[in-house]
């Protein structure tokens, strides 16, 4: 045999989550959900899963979460009841099924919300180059992490005369600064990296504005060019 | 001025605006206009009264707190037949996530991770860069956390007039409801380690 069979990967998506599969399970079983069988419901659970496994199939490790937060409940709901009949005992199924039910209220909410007319689905406007896809719409060279951290490197190294002898008390938070560069960027719509530091500053400023980028890069808020190597690096926000 | 003059100003605004034309705009461009008893919403409602006949494939709709021409849906399947129309949707989980942060907005990452039961960092990349939701803010919690809210497109993609036009969370009630029933099962039932159902 030339194929490796154990390299045979399937990746089902019928199950959105650990949730999801519970809830199928719940419904399947016609089970009342405010009042799971805990025992049932985690063998059948933990069946599904070995199942998973025995197809090669890649298992979330939430899956493995939620077998354990079964698996708790039903050794939790095996203690004996406490002795003084006053004493209000939580059931041990309460979170899960608190869960369980906020959960299947939101993928209500989600069909509910396929449901209305969808721009470019089900209505159009005039004109149709727009779509809710997000569209690479750069020209210029991409500037990426790599070359970020060699402009970071360079200033660095621009800092390195500077003899720091004292403690400061005021420290901008990374927070701040994201802040910082999006009231400067939707202000200016484009920056160059250098000028983002203040006029003097300390290797706490570097590190801080390179994570702020780093940061809002990440989350798609801005854009970053590069249009010749060692040229000044461009953030602007995208269109 | 005739209505019939004052709603085709209103028409050719509207039509020649690329998104959603607000109200106001609408009550700037004619402040010039003497419009007597009539009042520009009034007008609009006229115009879109207009567009209700089967003749019509196109619509007057409110979205995003603006108004729009939109073609009808049930012409959608027509406009699909050209070729230069990308289809656009929405994975399940996609779709799943949105609505956990339309309703729940402003919402952080752990909060929806929590409610899913699954890691939803990818579904939010997906949705930010669909420009669906947006950073709204950081909550003021250990680590400053991001949260998450729904964005003007999200309006206009999903043809809302505003955030409350959504469709209610029809299982409010009943999930106070269901809420008394589980308190009242509790009190009912035996105490769970004696319950038949669940015995080894």
């Amino acid at each position: 045999m030339i194929s490796e069979p154990q390299d045979y990967r399937v990746k089902l998506e019928i199950f959105e989550g650990p949730l999801d599969l519970l809830l199928f399970l719940i419904k399947r079983n016609e089970l009342d959900i405010y009042d799971i069988p805990v025992s049932f419901i985690t063998e059948q659970y933990l069946t599904y899963l070995g199942m998973m496994q025995v197809l090669n199939v890649e298992l979330a490790s939430e899956f493995l979460v939620i077998a354990a937060t079964l698996l708790e409940i039903k050794a939790r709901m095996l203690i004996p009841a406490s002795a003084e009949p006053e004493e209000e005992i939580e059931d041990p199924r309460l979170e899960l099924t608190n869960r369980l039910l906020e959960y299947q209220r939101f993928k209500d909410a989600a069909g509910q919300m396929n449901n209305l007319n969808m721009l470019y689905r089900d209505t159009f406007p005039k004109g149709m180059q727009e779509s809710i896809e997000a569209e690479d719409t750069s020209l210029n060279i991409e500037a990426d992490a790599y070359e970020l951290l060699v402009a970071f490197k360079s200033i660095l190294d621009r800092a390195k005369g500077e003899k720091i002898a004292y403690m400061t008390v005021e420290r901008v938070s990374v927070a701040q600064r994201i802040n910082d560069i999006m009231e400067r960027i939707s202000i200016a719509k484009s920056i160059v990296f250098d000028t983002l530091l203040p006029e003097e500053y300390t290797k706490m400023d570097i590190v801080i504005t390179i994570l702020a980028v780093l940061e809002l890069l990440r989350l798609r808020m801005i854009r970053c060019e590069q249009k010749e190597p060692f040229g000044n690096i461009w953030l602007y926000v995208p269109e | 001025m005739e209505t019939e003059k004052l709603t085709a100003i209103i028409e050719t605004l509207i039509f020649a605006s690329e998104k959603p034309l607000k109200v106001k705009y609408i009550e700037q461009v004619m402040s010039v206009i003497d419009l007597g008893e009539l009042t520009i919403p009034g007008l609009i409602e006229t115009l879109k009264a207009g567009y209700a006949s089967e003749e019509s494939g196109i619509e007057l709709v409110e979205v995003a707190e603006g108004w729009q021409f939109r073609t009808k849906p049930q012409f959608a399947e027509w406009i699909k037949r050209l070729n230069t129309v990308r289809p656009s949707k929405l994975s399940a989980p996609a779709m799943e996530t949105l609505a956990i942060v339309a309703y729940r907005q402003p919402i952080t990452r752990a909060e929806i991770d929590y409610v899913r039961g699954v890691d939803s960092g990818g579904v939010i990349k997906t949705l930010l860069d669909k420009r669906l939701i947006k950073i709204i803010g950081k909550k003021e919690l250990p680590g400053r956390p991001l949260v998450y809210g729904t964005t003007q497109e999200f309006l206009e993609v999903f043809s809302l007039k505003d955030i409350s036009a959504l469709p209610n969370l029809q299982d409010i009630k009943q999930m106070s409801s269901a809420e008394e029933e589980l308190e009242r099962n509790q009190t009912e039932l035996p105490l769970p380690a004696t319950e038949p159902t669940d015995e080894e």
